[in-house]
Parts: C-alpha cells; structure tokens; sequence
C-alpha cells in the first residue's frame, strides 16, 4: 500500500494559520491541564488524583454511566438517523430543502433553549406524562426528569442531525447503478439494502456515531439541567470538583480519564472506519 | 471512411451457427416514452431474434439509454409492450426480468472480491452453495480471471473489471444482455480487444445481446443487425451492410459513413433507368430498383468511395476540378468542385505507380455502379 501525501508543501502552509491558533489554544491547555492532574496535594508530582479516582465506588459509577450514556445515545441516534437519511436520500429534490432545514432544526437552537424544552415534555406533569396517561399507557405519571433516562431521550434528540449528516453523505457517493446491478441480479429491496447500501454507509455511520459518543459523553449544558444534580456523569464531575470545590488538580486528572475514555473509542471506531473504507476505492 | 469490407462483422455468421441457440427473443411493440411533455421516444418496434447480437446506434440524446431501461424494467414505458419469448413482460420488475446489464462504469460491487461479485446473483437466486463455486469458477475460467478471484474492483484494470461485469452478468443465465456503451471508458488498443472477446463470449453463450453505443465503427464490427435511432425513433434496422449500403433515410445516410449529398432533379424515367439532372451540372443515371422519392426534387446521397474518376467526358458523369488532394493510409481523399457552392468528396484506392489527381485538373466523376447511391426527398 502506498501512502498518499495529503498535502503538497504549498497547500499545506495554507493550514499554518489554524496550526497556530490550534496550537495556542487547545494543545497547550491541554499540556497544562495534563500536568496540573499529576500534582500531588504537597505539590510535588504524583499518581495521587488518578488513584482516588479509581478506589471511589461513587466516581467509577460515574465513569460507568457516561460510557452507558454514550454508548445508548449513539445507539439511540443511529437507529432513528439512519431511516431519516435514508427518506431524505429518496427524497424528491424539491423537498429536500424543508427536510433539510428540518433535520437541523435542533442544532439551530441554543442547548439551553432545547434543554428547557425537555424539561417542559419530561417533567411529571409534562407532555409525555399526558400523552401516554391520555392514551391509558400508563396509570401513573413514570419518573423522566432528573433521570438516565431523561437524559438519554434528550441527548438522542439533540445529536440525533449529527448522525444523519454523515449517513446522506455516504448514501449519496454510492453509485445508483450498482442498486440497479443488483436488481438486474435477481436482488431484491432487503438483499440491495443489506448487501450493498448498508456496507457502502459504513464511513458515514462511523463518523455519525464517532461524533454522537464523542459529544454526548462531553455534554454538560443537557446532563446538568435534565439530571438536576441527581444524576451525575463525568463533565458534571468535572465542574463540580473543578469550580464548585476548587479541586483543580482531581477535576484535571477526570478531564484526562474522560479524555482517554473518547479517545479508546475514537481509535477503535477509526480502525473500524479504515478497514470499511479500504475497498471503497 | 473505410470500404465495406472493413466494416464487416468481426466473427462470421457460420461461427455462430454450430452453436445450440440458447437464447431467447425480444419484441419491442409500440414503445413510446415521455419524460412530462418531451417525447423520449415513439413507435419503437423492433424484433430480436434469439441469440441475436443487436445495437442501438444513434447520437447522444436520442434515446438509447431510455430504451434499455425500459427492456430492462427500471422505467415503465408510457405505452407500449415488451416481450420475451412472447411472454409480456412489462408487469415484472427488473430483479425478476432476467435481463443483464453491463454498465458503462460496470457497476462492480466495490467492497466485494471479483469471486463475491460473480457470485452475488447466483446467491440471490438461493442457489446451493456448491453450485456457486462451481458457476463462479466456471465464469473465471471464461473470462480468465482466476488468478484474480480475491481481487477487489479498485485492484482491477478497465479491461479486467469489464470482464468481471460480464461474468457476473453471464453467471445467472440472463435471457437478453443489455450493454450500455461499455467501451467507451476503455482506451483504443484495448477497445477493440474487448469487443471482439466480449462479442465471442457473448456469441459462444448464445445470449441475446443488445450494445448501445453511438460509435458507428463499433456497432459496425460487432453487430448482427444495427437499430439506428435519432431524437427517439428508429430510423432503420437492418444488417451492417444494409445499413450501410442502402440507407433508408436522410440522417442514417449521413450518420453512418461519410457521405456527399447533391441536390438533383429527376428528368426522366423510362423502363429501366432514371436520369437525374444534379443542379450543381451533370447527368447521372440510376438503375430503376433504386427508390425514388415522389417529388421530383431530390437529394442524391453518394459515399466518397462510389464516385469513379475519369479524364474524359461521358454522356452520365459530373465534371468537377481538383481542389484538395490528401493521403489517408489506404486511400486518397479528393476534394472536388462541381460548381461555385458545392464539393465532393471522393476517395480513390492508393496504387503504388499510379499518379495521384493534380490540383485544378478537370475530371468526371462516374458513380462506380448505376447502384451506388441513394435517393431522399429535398425537403428545404
Ligand atoms: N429521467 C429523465 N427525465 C427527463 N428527461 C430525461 C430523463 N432521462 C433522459 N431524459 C432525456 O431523454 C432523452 C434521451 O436520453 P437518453 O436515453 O439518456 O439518451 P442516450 O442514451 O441516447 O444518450 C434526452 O433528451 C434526455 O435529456
Ligand atoms: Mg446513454
């Protein structure tokens, strides 16, 4: 296999100026933050936060849920996503611009505004509450606010058009004809869809869930509002060691264990990704 | 433009003839299409026998693509019937038509080995897992790509992923094959390789084929009977030479081959001859089994090489000067001025010894048989 150079030198200096601000910004408070979590309580270095972390029941708990949290949004958004990039793939051209607009209408609003909107549907006499007691599902309005759950149901709301857009991306580099092939073939609808159009999407529906983990599991705004201080996960952790306690040193090494936690993901996603990338071309 | 014999079928008609006809027939009754109010295509009646080996020749735009959708069921036709072995087919969809399609970009399942590929009609069809392997080895063998079986599509030269196309196609036994201008992403060397091993595979199958293509020289070499289509009609259906030598209209006359057209006048008809006046200067005379047009204005069409030059005057030539003189390989390429708007061009055969025209001679141009020309009604 041959490398291909991504860049030739010229090009590449274009990048220089995001290089910069890059490096300003973001991996040099990473450095500091990285070496603050080692700072022992005397100031000199040691393995201390991330020791306490691990022999605390409560903070692996934590830990454990935001993997769960993360692991069920993704799961969440990939199962409603992909059937909506599908329809928005088939979709008549002149109504793929409302669809559009309707698919990134949650990241057109600010996190706050959506949050408080959950609230409002998920609170005990809220409109789920209502809606399925109308409907005689349930007798007793069923606890979501300040729940895993209500969390999970607005977090899958709010990521949800991440998982979509890369999902259309991928089914529209998909060579019509070969859908066409396989008809010409004896395959039918299921076996096109199964043989061909799921296995040619797998980059989109890596990158989708790639993006909803990452963001969901560093979400703070949705977790703190829906879970009120009931439910705890890691960003939540973070701030309250970091800017409620003044724990500086504790609330750095949970930013690293968060940190490595995306990025075991990332790498086994990406190697995922390459090997589904390696015979599209 | 080439003489005729160049032009005649790569592989003679008694080779196919040894072969057990496995093919089955096509009829296109009555087709006609619109895409909302442009009519795509009408009054397509075409008759295929089994075995067949059929194009669809005509200029980009004028429907051929269109057509082999709707043989192959992707597109309804707005009316109009289709069938196979008599049988009509429109109410099947394309995944149960049994009609292959090579693609022009082949259309190769990129994340599948050339084994999976080949293969993935033969599983669509449940057939038992021995049997694949057998068939998909079998069609290896044909197109001679078993050493290549693991391959992936990207790993594949143009003419090897052609091969795979057809051998995935072939291996379900498909009842008609419809290519779609499958040579043209492939350079020239390579071109003409592929298209006589495709038309011997393709031949020793027996399947009935049906290529699009709008390069006459292709359809020319690998076609039993050509179909010539212009803005969604078929103008003429017939053999390479039919085609070629007796065009039934104006635009086959003129998208086939080369060819002078000479506005005329007929002066007289008797018994066995017409005498046409050319309006340029000249008398020519035709053998009466030559069709004429009903009205008198007429535009007499004469390929390059059906002119013969002479040195003196006849009672039916055109005279003309030399104004162009060119070598092309085989042939020399004359241009000739028959009168203050109009040239011709004329080939003659290249003699070695032989001293070509010289610029501003006066010659006769003879037509090299009372046959070798045809007639359309001027209509302008
Ligand atoms: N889906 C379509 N909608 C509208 N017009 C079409 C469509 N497909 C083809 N056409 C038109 O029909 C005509 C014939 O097209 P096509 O069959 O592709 O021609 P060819 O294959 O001979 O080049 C063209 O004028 C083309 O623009
Ligand atoms: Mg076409």
């Amino acid at each position: 296999m041959k490398i291909p150079k991504l860049f030739a030198p010229r090009e590449s200096q274009l990048a220089l100026p995001l290089a910069i601000f890059l490096h300003l910004f973001y991996v040099a408070p990473l450095i500091v933050l990285l070496a603050s979590s080692f700072q022992s309580r005397e100031g000199g270095v040691s393995l201390g936060q991330y020791l306490q972390f691990f022999q605390d029941a409560v903070n692996l708990k934590v830990l454990a849920d935001t993997f769960w949290l993360g692991v069920q949004v993704t799961i969440g958004c990939l199962i409603l996503g992909y059937p909506v990039a599908y329809l928005y793939h088939y979709t008549p051209a002149k109504w793929k611009g409302i669809l559009t607009f309707l698919i990134l209408l949650p990241l057109l609003t600010s996190s706050v505004v959506r949050t408080f909107g959950w609230v409002v549907i998920l609170g005990r006499q809220g409109l789920m509450n209502s809606f399925l007691q109308s409907f005689g599902l349930i007798e007793e309005p069923i606890r979501l606010l300040f729940t895993h759950k209500g969390v999970m149901i607005a977090m899958t709301q709010i990521w949800l058009p991440l998982m979509i857009l890369p999902i259309i991306a991928s089914l529209a580099q998909i060579d019509p004809r070969l859908a066409a092939a396989s008809a010409s073939l004896g395959g039918g609808a299921w076996r096109t869809f199964w043989q061909i159009t799921l296995p040619l999407t797998l980059p989109g529906i890596i990158s989708g869930c790639l993006l909803v983990f990452a963001l969901t599991v560093s979400s703070f705004v949705t977790p703190s509002i829906i879970g009120g201080g009931q439910v705890m996960y890691m960003p939540t952790l973070i701030y309250q060691q970091g800017v409620v306690l003044l724990n500086r040193p504790f609330a750095a090494a949970i930013s690293a264990i968060l940190l490595v936690m995306v990025l075991i993901v990332v790498f086994a996603f990406s190697a995922l990704g390459q090997r589904s990338r390696e015979y599209v071309r | 433009m080439e003489s005729v014999e160049q032009i005649s079928p790569l592989i003679a008609p008694s080779a196919t003839q040894a072969i057990p006809h496995v093919g089955h027939s096509l009829a296109l009754e009555q087709i006609m299409h619109r895409f909302g109010a442009m009519v795509a295509l009408q009054n397509i009646n075409l008759n295929i026998k089994p075995g067949e080996f059929v194009s669809l020749l005509g200029p980009s735009g004028c429907g051929k693509t269109t057509l082999l959708r709707i043989i192959s069921g992707f597109l309804t036709p707005t009316s109009g019937q289709i069938r196979i072995d008599g049988q009509p087919v429109s109410a099947l969809p394309p995944n149960q038509r049994g009609v292959g399609i090579v693609f022009q970009n082949y259309a190769l399942f990129p994340h599948m080995s050339v084994w999976d590929n080949i293969a993935y009609g033969l599983r669509a069809k449940g057939t038992a897992r021995g049997r694949v392997s057998n068939k998909v080895g079998e069609m290896l063998e044909l197109v001679q790509l078993g050493h290549l079986a693991k391959r992936y599509p990207s790993e594949l030269s143009g003419g090897q992923q052609q091969r795979v196309a057809i051998a995935r196609a072939l291996a379900v036994e498909p009842k008609l094959m419809l290519l779609d201008e499958p040579f043209s992403a492939l350079d020239k060397n390579l071109r003409l390789d592929m298209q006589i091993e495709i038309r011997r595979l393709l031949t020793e199958q027996g399947v009935t084929a049906i290529l699009v293509t709008h390069d006459q020289e292709e359809a020319m070499s690998m076609s039993d009977r050509i179909a010539v289509m212009s803005q969604g009609e078929i103008h003429q259906f017939g053999s390479p030479s039919q085609i070629y030598d007796q065009p039934s209209t104006l635009f086959v006359s003129t998208f086939v081959g080369t060819c002078n057209l000479l506005p005329a006048q007929v002066i007289e008809q008797d018994s066995a001859s017409h005498l046409i006046q050319v309006l340029g200067g000249g008398r020519l005379l035709l053998a009466k089994d030559i069709s004429l047009p009903s009205d008198r204005h007429i535009l007499i069409a004469v390929r390059p090489e059906n002119f013969r030059v002479q040195s003196e005057p006849s009672s039916h030539c055109i005279p003309g000067t030399v104004e162009i003189c060119l070598p092309l390989g085989a042939v020399m390429t004359y241009e000739i001025r028959i009168a203050p708007d109009t040239k011709v061009k004329v080939t003659q055969p290249r003699i070695p010894g032989v001293a070509p025209l010289a610029l501003g001679e006066t010659i006769y141009l003879e037509l090299a048989s009372s046959r070798a020309c045809s007639l359309f009604p001027a209509n302008r």
